[in-house]
């Protein structure tokens, strides 16, 4: 009877210790954002109120972890723990919209009082088994899949849009509130949930830990500076003639440099075009432009991403027929802001006579609606994803956009529609928000005078402008007449 | 005795056989039968997408009899016809014809027929001088042996783009209840012609190419001229804005529009320049919606006077603010011709250029070719289409595929490049490519694309070039490396 009750103690005991080492639903947390996003062509404006849910895990120094696209424009968040009907208010500590992650702290004390934060693991294996925990479909219940791991490539980053990372694609079922969940494997985070792909069946994505680490250790200096980029076109040198060009043998080895974007000085300095990429921080690039990792073939940009903002990649050439050793560094490209979607900043805006000018993005094309390529021209499509193939000047522009037109007398004949580009304004050039500024406070005439890209042209008496704006900021209920951001 | 209707049944059987083709008589009733003829056109039809493939293709359009062997009818679907055959009332017979005259941009072709017994019982029908501005117009047309005609209610006047061209000129617009119309098929009114139709929409409204406009060509051609469209080959915008026109100076209300952007189609002579008020033509006021008051039939797009009353090759004069001054100007009115644009609009009579070397497939960018690549086009040549890079191209030239080859191994996936350059020769055309491929630099081939293209180089080995053409001719079955339509046959 005594040796009994020995026995089932020791099993109770071990089932407690398996609960507290082995089960990881205390540390995913449910989490509910309150957003409201801007109106990209009024932006003064935001849209109403919108509530979702996604999910997070706790990791170590009392954080919760999610994607970025989780938490985006929020205006109030709230966490639930495991079981816990008391909601918690958090708030936004570091968020990473390149790499979809963001980091959360609750603001109530004691939350995460009896929670083990969740340890990052590394890379899992093709063909292993990894389950996602999370809230799909803003379920109450967490939500368990295993699935298996499919591939390991380069993705691009939906959420972001003009980014690709690494990611991980599994079959286990990833699903909208799966989203910030973590991928566990043998109890540690192997990735978090963060998307799908259209078209593609059973399969979802999630951020390897080498982003998330890479995410944590960026923002370990108090800010977070993002993914560097060198600011190269790698592309596969495969064909004989080219190598035997290039002095190279035919035996699989290097990818070539076809373009060095603008604006990237440093590259630009250490690096040219046909030039060819030997090895990446010490890791063999082959002709098909991928290094060998952990059992998959990645493309060597991969390798890039591993190093921090500022720091220096490691590469070995191949120029004029000898290697050589290049230590370059590499920097976040803030200039391609305006290319991929945008966060945490309403777009900027100024209105002059009821013209209301904007920063022409992915934002402002995305908000003409799923056919937007059918309402702006080609050019303009042009004028913002080409950029990078242009001069450095023009990469660092960030061109202006005829938004909309606030009907009002002192300009209800124009002639030129909304979603013209701007080209000059009194005569200046027209590069930023800040040019536009400068070039309306500076003129000194009876008009402002407007040229756009299409070839058209405006003018605006400059005292039925400054009239028409105040009955106009009245009657629309805007705010101020400007808002030009940093 | 014999009862009225029987004599009219005569009067008509008389009329018929007469053979209106004799000249000095003339009658005044249409006779749908004796003038209306159903063309029936046999032509090439081309992939722009696999340039060497030629497939046939057979519509059926109508045409009517104007004079002696002159049988009148659109260009549209003429385009490398081979065989045109035309079947008249009451026979089953398909006579050969001949195209005497073809012309895209006004979209007017005559056609004749060498077979005498043709034109027996044929009667030619009068072309109106004037438009109807109002009033019932009736359609006629061959329709599975038998003659269709429907009314159709003239809706406007106005000016139009050409269906087969960029030139503009009078158009008018009808409702009818007639299906899928648009091939020719002639419109009466008060027994004279006053058109024939161009296009069709689903909604019934008829485009018609009205009978002065035709006239007038017509005439030209009779007198041994060669006459050739004129188009301004300028756009403009409204000078609607008051103080856009005070900014300038312009201080006459309601008139003028503002020139913003010349020589898209690569013809202007630069008379005129981007910011002028433009505010007559040819003797028109011209008012700020650039409409002009036209003596016969009121308030048109000046785009119209390109063609109303002139040729190329003519000047017309033109009034502009320029500088805050007047100035008198003549506009030399340029010809319509595609072939001057960086991007041709059109390509009628030849097939696709193309020219193969290496398995790499290179086309000149042209409007057919965007319009047969659909949705799978891209965002870069749907750029060029719009703006072609006019002061740094006189044409482009596309890599628009590679066939898989040993030779090529590592570009297979390109397509839709545009060329910039091959072997540090700048590259405007076909000829430019071969020449440029016959001057390797070095023992290789560079190719280089637009700065704006995702790639920008590769390089080919030259000395297997030719070996590894031939291959990749017979392995994918093209009949020839190339076509290339010479600058020689251009001119001509």
């Amino acid at each position: 009877m005594y040796r009994f009750h020995l026995l089932f103690f020791a099993l109770g005991f071990s089932v407690l210790i398996l609960r507290a080492v082995a089960s990881p639903d205390q540390a995913i947390v449910k989490i509910i954002n309150f957003s409201q996003q801007p109106d990209w062509q009024e932006p003064w404006r935001f849209y109403n109120v919108n509530q979702s849910s996604g999910s997070g895990f706790v990791i170590a120094g009392n954080r919760i972890m999610t994607n970025a696209h989780v938490v985006s424009w929020s205006k109030h968040i709230l966490v639930h723990r495991y079981q816990d009907p008391k909601p918690y208010q958090a708030e936004i500590e570091y968020i990473g919209h390149d790499c979809d992650l963001a980091v959360l702290r609750v603001i109530e004390p004691g939350f995460f009082e009896g929670i083990e934060p969740l340890g990052i693991g590394q890379l899992p294996e093709v063909r292993s088994t990894v389950t996602t925990y999370g809230y799909p479909a803003g379920g109450q219940q967490i939500s368990y899949t295993r699935g298996v791991i499919s591939r390991i490539e380069m993705q691009r980053y939906s959420h972001i849009y003009n980014r690709s990372l690494l990611a991980v694609q599994t079959d286990a079922a990833i699903n909208p509130g799966n989203s910030g969940g973590p991928a566990l494997q043998d109890g540690l985070v192997v990735g978090v949930s963060f998307q799908g792909r259209p078209g593609l069946e059973n399969a979802g994505f999630f951020i390897p830990p080498n982003i998330i680490r890479h995410f944590l250790t960026d923002i370990e200096d108090g800010q977070y500076d993002g993914f560097p980029d060198a600011g190269l076109s790698m592309v596969e040198l495969k064909n004989p003639a080219f190598r035997r060009f290039l002095g190279l043998e035919n035996d699989s080895v290097g990818a070539r440099i076809d373009r060095i974007y603008q604006p990237f000085p440093e590259t630009h300095k250490l690096l040219r075009t046909n030039d060819v990429i030997l090895k990446v921080s010490g890791e063999t690039v082959g002709s098909d432009a991928l290094v060998q990792y952990r059992g998959n073939r990645i493309h060597a940009a991969f390798l890039f991403d591993q190093i921090q903002h500022g720091e220096s990649v490691d590469l070995v050439i191949w120029r004029d027929g000898e290697e050589k050793a290049i230590k370059l560094p590499i920097y976040t490209n803030r200039e391609d802001r305006i290319s991929g979607y945008q966060y945490d900043q309403p777009p900027p805006y100024l209105i002059v006579g009821g013209l209301v000018f904007t920063e022409l993005s992915a934002d402002y094309l995305n908000s003409l609606g799923r056919k937007w390529l059918n309402h702006v021209s080609p050019q303009t499509v042009h004028e913002l994803l080409f950029r990078a193939q242009k001069e450095e000047e023009a990469a660092r522009s960030k061109p202006v956009v005829l938004s909309k037109i606030l009907k009002h007398p002192s300009n209800i004949d124009f002639s030129l529609k909304a979603r013209s580009l701007l080209k000059t304004v009194n005569g200046r050039a027209i590069h930023s928000m800040h040019d536009l500024d400068t070039a309306l406070s500076e003129q000194e005439g009876p008009f402002h005078h407007f040229t756009f890209l299409s070839g058209g042209e405006e003018a605006l008496e400059r005292s039925a402008a400054d009239a028409a704006d105040l009955q106009l900021l009245q009657q629309y209920n805007i705010p101020a007449i400007k808002q030009l951001g940093d | 005795m014999i009862e009225p209707f029987k004599i009219i049944l005569l009067g008509l059987l008389l009329v018929t056989s007469s053979g209106a083709a004799a000249p000095g008589k003339k009658s005044t009733f249409f006779n749908a039968e004796a003038s209306l003829v159903e063309i029936e056109v046999t032509r090439k039809a081309y992939n722009y997408s696999i340039p060497w493939r030629i497939s046939n293709q057979q519509i059926r359009k109508n045409g009517i009899v104007i004079s002696q062997n002159r049988i009148l009818t659109t260009a549209d679907g003429l385009s490398d016809q081979y065989l045109c055959r035309i079947r008249k009332g009451g026979q089953s017979i398909d006579y050969r014809a001949n195209i005497l005259w073809v012309d895209y941009h006004t979209n007017i072709a005559l056609l004749d027929v060498a077979d005498a017994a043709f034109w027996k019982a044929m009667r030619p029908v009068k072309l109106a001088e004037k438009i109807p501005m109002n009033g019932d117009l009736k359609v006629y047309r061959w329709s599975s042996g038998r003659i269709e005609s429907r009314a159709a209610e003239i809706s406007r006047l106005f000016i139009d783009q050409s269906k087969t061209s960029y030139v503009s000129h009078f158009t008018l617009a009808a409702s009818t209840e007639m299906n899928a119309a648009g091939w020719a098929e002639v419109v009466i009114h008060r027994n004279g012609l006053v058109g024939l139709t161009s296009s069709a929409s689903e909604g019934g409204q008829l485009k018609i190419l009205p009978a002065p406009f035709i006239k007038r060509i017509l005439r030209s051609l009779e007198n041994g001229d060669r006459p050739v469209a004129a188009f301004f080959d300028f756009k403009w915008m409204r000078g609607k804005n008051p103080a856009l026109m005070r900014y300038k100076g312009f201080d006459r209300e309601g008139t003028g529009i503002i020139i913003t952007e010349i020589g898209q189609q690569g013809l202007s002579d630069n008379t005129l320049k981007v910011g002028d008020i433009l505010f007559e033509v040819d003797g028109f006021p011209v008012d700020n919606d650039g409409k002009y008051i036209d003596p016969d039939y009121g308030r048109l797009s000046i785009s119209g006077l390109a063609t109303r009353s002139h040729f190329a090759g003519e000047s017309i004069r033109m009034k502009v603010w320029r500088e805050r001054a007047e100035l008198d100007l003549n506009y030399l009115l340029p010809a319509a011709d595609f072939r001057k644009s960086v991007i041709p609009e059109r390509c009628y009579d030849q097939p696709p250029e193309y020219y193969l070397a290496g398995g790499l497939v290179f086309q000149p960018v042209s409007g057919p070719l965007i319009r047969a690549l659909g949705q799978s086009t891209t965002l870069l040549l749907d750029h060029y289409y719009e703006r072609p890079p006019i002061q740094e191209k006189e044409g482009l030239v596309l890599l628009s595929m590679v066939l898989p080859d040993t030779y090529n191994q590592g570009y297979e996936y390109l397509r839709l490049h545009l060329i910039d350059q091959i072997n540090g020769l700048p590259i405007n055309n076909l000829e430019e490519v071969g020449k440029a491929l016959d001057q390797p630099l070095d023992g290789y081939h560079r190719i280089r694309f637009m700065s704006d293209e995702s790639m920008l180089h590769i390089v080919l080995d030259a000395e297997e070039l030719p070996a590894a053409t031939e291959r990749i001719l017979q392995r994918y079955r093209i009949p020839q490396q190339s076509y290339i339509k010479s600058s020689k046959e251009f001119s001509e």
